[in-house]
């Protein structure tokens, strides 16, 4: 228990570091306006062409924003681009081989830190997304406040999730020089595959692969939870969202430790 | 002398920059060919639209391959030529224009060409791909050399404007950042989805519609040369408020206000 | 001919106050403002072929002055004149007959050679291409830089890299040098060719020199001429023979002996600690001689010796003293 108090702290301060940085977060929230308000702009006209109140793909008009707002707000918050940016730097800088000696382990240390950030982050993303969305298109479709803590519980793991597989993208920079554009294409997938479009968009052979990928416990998954709830699909997400975080963080720790031993060997 | 000097000294410049990245080959390389494929996704992304439906407003997949291909150009254009434009803020932070302040040169100039980025050299080579995806005629092609040339200016010097915000205020830059990035966004979607009061502000406050909205509809859509000129005209008169903008905030930097701690 | 001269110079700086916790909210868009006199009313002048060094603690106001002299800062008030130019209004003007370097920030690009920063420094400067090239083979044998000219610069030592900015700085031919801090964080060997070299600029080439430091031995061989500086204000401008007199007098000479010998206080010399066969000495120079020190003991019985001047802290600690006696009498 005296070991977990340690990551509670660090966790701590880093959620106190972030308040510094709160004039950033309106700049973000403005651009966060602005995507979704091309989004609005873009769906409107491919709604309204096709005759209006009409379902695309099993989602109305309010609910595709929804479900966009809700996977934007997600990756807003979990500041996507730039982690593995700092895994990376850490790595190159050498910053990690004086970090190695010191009594914590480096990849949960980072977890905290960056689940700090990201609940700072949500707490004041999340009432943007939902006034966002009542200005643009009114309240969710079938909205019940039962909904509310599935929604967070979800929207929490996705974050987790996402860290996790960005770190360890950044980690391959133990091997290369530099890990970020590999970040790039990590992005554009997830965007292409889960944040743009929900999981019914896609052609019928590729549902399943999305379905049974991370991209649909990061995006589609709590997303779609948002835009059109039910507790089948909530089972469903959280079986999914619990196995991914499982694999991938032993995964990770597998990387962090083959590349610890590359840095001690090199001395840094 | 003034002119041509200064014009010069941006390709010195280039050169330099682009030896110093070319240091690191592979990780060069590596930057460009990821850079055109992260472009490439969002082909895809429009694929999806499309399957929904024909046309957005007579803007179909073809049309909007080439509203891309412009928008990544001038984008690339002015990353690779001006860099430093995009990081202003930063060096007004740090006190980075010292250096340059010694120098006889002209400092906005030196600022903006100071540093590139290599993976702008994969949105340019991006342009000319999805030209060819799209199978447009052969002029297009040249027509697009000098669009992208003049829209890149813009899209530079309007940057610099909202960077010398950061000799004002701390956290200007971030502004600015801003700023960039919503013209990117805009200028990647047809204009023909954006309402009247949207329209507007892309014409006067972030204006990317000069950028690309204009050469897409007065160019290869129709052509209309009064749209042409003004799409000239309005990269000049940013060029110039951008340098007069950076001079007046130079004056302030001079007083050493700015962060405190730069005594 | 006065190539410098400065007239009541002053520069405030008007800082915000930082808050912390409660504070931080509280003060969140009103901010109290301090006002910094970094430079404080100062006057002085420099000659052509002068070499000139500004001495004082970190944040004293040296930069703060030569920034105003190079035409970076504007001064809140006084009156400036460089070359005949004023640099707050003919700043690029100026920028051609001067050369600067700062000690921490550097002007080179590290990831190319060093011929790849002259040649680029000389578009800059606008250098005629062949004389460009007569010039760095000029600059590289008096700096002896030719061994690593083509190797990229960070892979250069401090030292090296210094000198590389030396000749960058000089390529256009100025007529006055300002260095801000050059031998900050260089080992004791880089600094003393570095000192030689600023020597030889002045000597051979008849460049005036203004530099600044934080270290009393950089002004000791190079200079004839010192200002001290503290706290925005003007502590001292004499020329190197006074100040040694009054000031740099004293050395520290700890001596560490083979066999218990006991030493003596004479008339100039003073024990300030002796534990077995260990002494520190104060061995004034105005009295007595390292000579006369040196007799106090045979050479065989050395073991070990190390000289020190009187750290600049404790220099300046004293013209304050002086200063308030001056006044009081």
């Amino acid at each position: 228990m005296k070991r977990l108090n340690k990551y509670f702290s660090i966790y701590k301060t880093s959620f106190k570091q972030e308040k510094d940085s709160i004039v950033n977060y309106f700049f973000r929230a403005i651009n966060f306006f602005i995507i979704i308000f091309i989004f609005v702009q873009l769906w409107s006209y491919i709604y309204g062409e096709n005759g209006t109140n009409q379902i695309i793909n099993n989602y109305s008009l309010q609910q595709m924003i929804w479900y966009l707002i809700f996977s934007e707000m997600i990756y807003f918050s979990a500041r996507t681009s730039l982690i593995t940016k700092d895994i990376s730097n850490e790595i190159k800088s050498g910053n990690l081989s004086y970090k190695i000696n010191k009594p914590y382990n480096f990849y949960l240390y980072e977890i905290c830190n960056f689940m700090a950030k990201s609940c700072f982050a949500l707490i004041f993303f999340i009432p943007v997304a939902i006034l966002i969305g009542f200005i643009f298109v009114g309240s969710i479709p079938n909205f019940t406040w039962l909904q509310i803590l599935p929604c967070i519980i979800s929207i929490l793991f996705s974050v987790l999730i996402n860290w996790i597989i960005y770190a360890s993208v950044g980690m391959i920079s133990f091997w290369t020089q530099d890990a970020t554009p590999f970040g790039w294409i990590v992005t554009k997938l997830f965007m292409l595959l889960g944040l743009f479009f929900p999981l019914d968009f896609f052609p019928t052979w590729l549902q399943p692969i999305i379905f049974y990928s991370p991209i649909y416990s990061i995006f589609s998954g709590p997303a779609t939870l948002v835009a059109d709830f039910s507790w089948d699909l909530f089972a469903s997400i959280i079986i999914s969202q619990i196995s991914w975080s499982v694999i991938i963080i032993i995964l990770g720790l597998m990387i962090y430790n083959l590349g610890k031993k590359k840095v001690v060997s090199n001395g840094g | 002398m003034g002119v041509k000097n200064n014009f010069l000294l941006i390709f010195k410049y280039l050169k330099l920059n682009l030896k110093k990245e070319a240091q690191y080959k592979s990780s060069f390389v590596l930057q460009i060919i990821m850079m055109i494929l992260n472009d490439l996704f969002f082909i895809l992304q429009w694929i999806i639209v499309f399957s929904l439906t024909d046309s957005i407003g007579g803007y179909g997949f073809r049309e909007v391959l080439v509203l891309w291909g412009l928008s990544a150009g001038s984008y690339g254009i002015s990353h690779l030529f001006f860099y430093g434009a995009f990081n202003i803020g930063d060096f007004i932070y740090n006190g980075k224009l010292d250096v340059f302040l010694t120098q006889p040169k002209n400092i906005l100039i030196n600022v903006c060409c100071s540093s590139t980025s290599v993976a702008a050299i994969g949105d340019i080579f991006y342009c000319f791909i999805v030209f060819a995806i799209a199978g447009v005629t052969w002029w297009w092609y040249l027509a697009a050399i000098p669009i992208i040339i003049i829209g890149g200016i813009i899209f530079a010097a309007l940057i610099v404007c909202y960077q010398t915000l950061a000799f004002y205020v701390k956290k200007g830059n971030a502004f600015a950042d801003m700023v960039a990035s919503s013209i990117t966004l805009f200028s990647t979607y047809p204009p023909v989805i954006f309402d009247i009061v949207s329209k507007v502000f892309l014409y006067t406050i972030i204006p990317c519609g000069f950028m690309v909205f204009v050469p897409m509809q007065y160019i290869f859509l129709s052509f209309n040369i009064w749209w042409v000129l003004a799409m000239v005209g309005v990269a000049v008169v940013l060029v110039v408020l951008a340098f007069l903008l950076f001079k007046i905030g130079l004056k302030r930097y001079a007083s050493g206000n700015l962060m405190g701690g730069r005594i | 001919m006065k190539v410098i001269e400065v007239k009541n110079l002053s520069k405030d700086f008007k800082l915000k106050k930082k808050y912390k916790g409660k504070e931080f909210w509280k003060h969140l868009f009103k901010k109290e403002k301090i006002i910094k006199k970094a430079v404080n009313n100062i006057s002085f002048s420099v000659e052509e072929g002068e070499a000139l060094a500004f001495i004082g603690p970190n944040g004293a106001g040296k930069s703060t002055t030569i920034k105003m002299l190079t035409g970076i800062l504007y001064p809140t008030s006084g009156e400036i004149s460089v070359l005949g130019l004023n640099p707050t209004k003919e700043r690029a003007k100026l920028s051609r007959q001067i050369g600067t370097v700062f000690g921490q920030k550097e002007q080179l690009w590290v990831h190319l050679t060093a011929m790849d920063n002259f040649l680029f420094f000389g578009a800059i400067y606008d250098i005629p291409k062949k004389e460009l090239l007569k010039r760095i083979s000029e600059l590289a044998e008096i700096f002896e830089i030719n061994e690593f000219i083509n190797q990229p610069v960070k892979s250069l030592s401090l030292g090296q890299r210094m000198k590389c900015e030396m000749v960058a700085s000089l390529l256009h031919n100025p007529k006055i040098l300002f260095f801000d801090e050059p031998t900050i964080g260089l080992d004791p060997v880089a600094k003393e060719t570095l000192r030689m070299l600023i020597k030889k600029l002045n000597k051979e080439l008849g460049i005036t020199i203004l530099f600044t430091s934080h270290d009393v031995g950089d002004i000791e061989e190079v200079c004839k001429r010192v200002i001290i500086i503290n706290d925005g204000k003007i502590m001292l401008d004499d020329n190197m023979k006074n100040l040694k007199y009054h000031y740099l007098n004293k050395k520290i000479v700890e001596v560490n002996l083979i066999r218990d010998i006991s030493i003596k206080e004479k008339e100039g010399i003073k024990i300030l600690k002796a534990k077995n066969s260990m002494y520190k000495l104060e061995v004034d120079m105005n009295i007595t001689t390292m000579e006369q020190l040196l007799g106090l003991f045979k050479a065989d019985d050395l073991q070990d010796i190390s000289i020190s001047t009187t750290p600049l802290e404790d220099v300046i600690k004293s013209i304050y003293r002086r200063g308030k006696n001056e006044k009081t009498e």
